[in-house]
């Protein structure tokens, strides 16, 4: 008897050990699946977008996939860092609704992330927090510039256009070849290409698109052109913009302008008018006519 | 009896009079519902339209159709007082003060619910400032504004003479009445030029209510008619609407009727034949939206095409059915059948197949208006899935506040003015007995 509550205790001393550690197990991993759970492993992405006329831009894209559709970390921070190690932070921004926390960089900002001249090192940070587990990125660009032609000869419209970036060490502009350079016409909710989907640079650095003679511009037949390079994997986007009197000028025939149903309050078609005018100032004028009986109705009582 | 003696009888069994017990019972029970729709209004203004079932799909609920049925209703005035009056209809006289005291509450109340339905009411002058001439929101309000100061009128102006009477033979009332009946008398003696205005006023505005009453019912009706909606895009829905108003109309009549004759004893004016000719006019009314009504079904249901196949299945079998066909058997078809026959025009078998009318007619005005959101024209995202429109508490004591407060308008009218026009009554028996016109006499006046 001794012996078997000696050995059932062992037994039980050990399953219960054993027991313990497995549920312990159980409840560290419960608690691990709970924390790992809690945090998320974003995905960051890093573009670099620079407006001849305007400014120069460094976006970085915070998102991640649930159930196969893009969650935007919103409010996530995102630190900015001259160096690769992290450690000279330049800005930290936060992601706005549309899942991009925007660096805007004037030139004396720009000049931080200048590695060589006419070279750029950005490397962008999430640090680990309760949200999210820590993610960097960096990106390397080149400057570039993009100069543009307009030639209007005997109504023959053509548009050059000159890519240049800082290729060499010294980072003076020279022209690029093989890049790919497209044209644009800015329109309400969009831009419309011009000039074909293939215009790459030529030895010169230089394309040439005849443009369009019949694209309605404004009221003055002016256009906003735009060439750019979109999110190349050296210079990132770089944009031209420039408004020209290249188009069609085009009266605007809003329907609302006009007498119609559709029309504005002051452009209700004629016969409306007149015939709910005729109505309204016949019936209510008769009324008004009535009150008068009725104030006739009380003098006639009061002489008698 | 004498012309005087008369007049007398005619006074005493027609004049206001307080209320009894249940007349008190039924203001304070119609106070409290108002009170509480009040409540549920406030809390509707200070938290927005998001107290209602009401969403960017179902943007019309009971509201709109409550504002139908309103405007349905207020017909009744145009019906019994003007077409009936014109066609000298003798019989129809005990009616005309109910007719337009309906007509006058229901149009008030009409106005005010679709101030309800905004959720900023305090931008109604946009109305006014911005309204486009070419909508027919704006025509809705001119007519309905128009018809209101009609209706006004023509409950007003030949209320004159018995404003007289009852300043003069009225004794043992507040002086603030006597004050009252003094002041919307205007100086009424019955002076032979005073009745020439009178009857020439009435007369005019007897022919002017009805182009305008047609007018207000299918301007509503085109509120639905001219978008693009199954159920909405039909051009059966002006006179649609317009029979079915005079049914409706004739019914909420009739039912008004058969209270005022039970409380107040009025079995002699209201009559066995006066019910029994009301419900010969209810029947010939229903038939008639019954034609409108299986015009307004039978055609797309033939068609079964497009938008149109999705609703129609939704009222005939699917979630709106019982309603459509309780709505049909109930306050339509049997109804019909009943008064078909001379029993169902007796006073109280007609007063409840009235009462079933108004009922399904109101249901009936929400069949109108709530199945076809669910069908739009224009697919619409809804948010979380499936879409579903049951009014809410708030809605519910708002609606049934408006009610409650168009009884409680005809309640006050009722109190305070008689319920038949006492001169006309007169000068109805004086037709018939071919005597002389008596009515507000100078000389029986004092």
């Amino acid at each position: 008897m001794d012996t078997f509550i000696t050995i059932w205790q062992s037994h039980l001393g050990r399953t219960l050990s054993i027991c313990i550690l497995i549920g312990m197990m159980f409840v560290n991993s419960d608690l691990t699946a709970q924390e790992a759970a809690a945090k998320i492993k974003p995905k960051l992405r890093l573009s670099y977008v620079k407006d001849l006329g305007g400014s120069t831009q460094v976006k970085a894209s915070v998102y991640y996939i649930e159930d196969g559709e893009r969650i935007y970390c919103e409010g996530a921070p995102v630190g900015f860092y001259t160096d690769e190690d992290g450690e000279d932070l330049f800005e930290e921004v936060k992601v706005n609704d549309a899942g991009e926390a925007i660096l805007q960089l004037d030139h004396e900002g720009l000049t931080a992330f200048e590695q060589s001249p006419g070279h750029y090192y950005f490397f962008a940070q999430i640090e680990k927090n309760d949200k999210y587990k820590s993610l960097d990125e960096e990106l390397y660009v080149t400057d570039a510039d993009i100069k543009v032609n307009f030639e209007d000869n005997d109504s023959l419209k053509t548009l050059e256009a000159y890519f240049l970036a800082s290729v060499d060490s010294a980072g003076a502009m020279i022209p690029v070849a093989d890049v790919p350079l497209k044209v644009f016409v800015k329109r309400a909710f969009a831009l419309l290409p011009v000039g074909g989907d293939f215009t790459y640079t030529d030895e010169d650095g230089k394309i040439m698109i005849p443009f369009p003679q019949d694209i309605p511009g404004d009221e003055n037949g002016d256009l906003t052109v735009v060439v750019k390079v979109d999110e190349d994997e050296d210079y990132g986007t770089v944009q031209f913009e420039e408004e020209v009197n290249w188009g069609v000028p085009s009266l605007s025939q809003s329907p609302i302008a006009e007498r119609s149903l559709i029309g504005a309050r002051d452009n209700a078609p004629l016969f409306m008018v007149v015939s709910i005018n005729i109505i309204l100032f016949g019936i209510w004028g008769y009324l008004l006519y009535l009150l008068y009986g009725l104030v006739r109705i009380k003098k006639l009582g009061k002489v008698s | 009896m004498s012309r005087e003696a008369k007049l007398h009888d005619l006074i005493e069994d027609l004049k206001p009079r307080k209320f009894r017990k249940a007349g008190k019972i039924w203001t304070v029970v119609l106070c409290l519902i108002i009170l509480n729709g009040l409540f549920s209004y406030i809390q509707q203004l200070t938290n927005g339209l998001s107290v209602t079932a009401m969403s960017n799909q179902i943007s019309w609920g009971i509201y709109i159709s409550n504002f139908v049925f309103f405007v349905a209703v207020s017909l009744v005035g145009s019906l019994i007082s003007a077409i009936l009056k014109l066609t000298k209809t003798r019989w129809s006289t005990p009616l005309t003060r109910i007719a337009e005291i309906i007509a006058v509450a229901a149009i008030i109340f009409a106005g005010l619910i679709i101030i309800v339905d905004m959720g900023r009411p305090d931008r109604i002058y946009n109305v006014l400032l911005h309204g486009r001439l070419q909508s027919p929101i704006v025509w809705d309000v001119l007519v309905v504004t128009t018809y209101l100061f009609i209706s006004i009128l023509l409950l007003y102006i030949p209320s004159l003479p018995d404003f007289a009477l009852l300043r003069d033979r009225m004794k043992n009332i507040p002086k603030w009445q006597h004050k009252m009946y003094r002041v919307l008398s205007l100086n009424w003696v019955g002076k032979p030029a005073q009745f020439n205005i009178l009857k020439r006023s009435v007369r005019i505005l007897a022919i002017l209510i009805i182009p305008v009453a047609l007018g207000i019912h299918t301007v509503t009706s085109w509120l639905f008619a001219s978008t693009f909606r199954p159920g909405w895009n039909s051009t059966n829905f002006g006179p649609y609407f317009v029979a079915g108003a005079f049914m409706v109309g004739a019914a909420a009549v009739i039912a008004v009727m058969y209270v005022a004759r039970r409380y107040y004893k009025l079995d002699k004016y209201l009559t066995d034949k006066l019910f029994n000719r009301m419900g010969q006019l209810l029947v010939l009314l229903s038939l008639v939206y019954l034609y409108f009504n299986i015009n307004e079904y039978l055609t797309p249901a033939y068609k079964m095409a497009g938008h149109e196949e999705a609703l129609l299945k939704d009222l005939f079998v699917g979630d709106f059915a019982s309603m459509f066909w309780s709505v049909q058997v109930f306050g339509m078809a049997l109804p019909i059948i009943f008064m078909l026959f001379k029993w169902g025009r007796k006073p109280f078998p007609l007063f409840l197949i009235s009462t079933a009318v108004v009922i399904g007619a109101w249901f009936k005005r929400f069949l109108i208006v709530v199945p076809t959101l669910f069908h739009p024209f224009v697919p619409i995202e809804s948010e979380g899935g499936m879409v579903h429109y049951f009014p809410t508490w708030d809605e519910w004591s708002i609606t049934l506040a408006s009610l409650a407060g168009a009884l409680l308008v005809m309640t006050i009218l009722f109190r305070y003015l008689p319920f038949i026009s006492i001169w006309e009554m007169a000068e109805e028996q004086e037709t018939q007995e071919q005597i002389p016109e008596t009515s507000a006499n100078p000389k029986l006046a004092h």
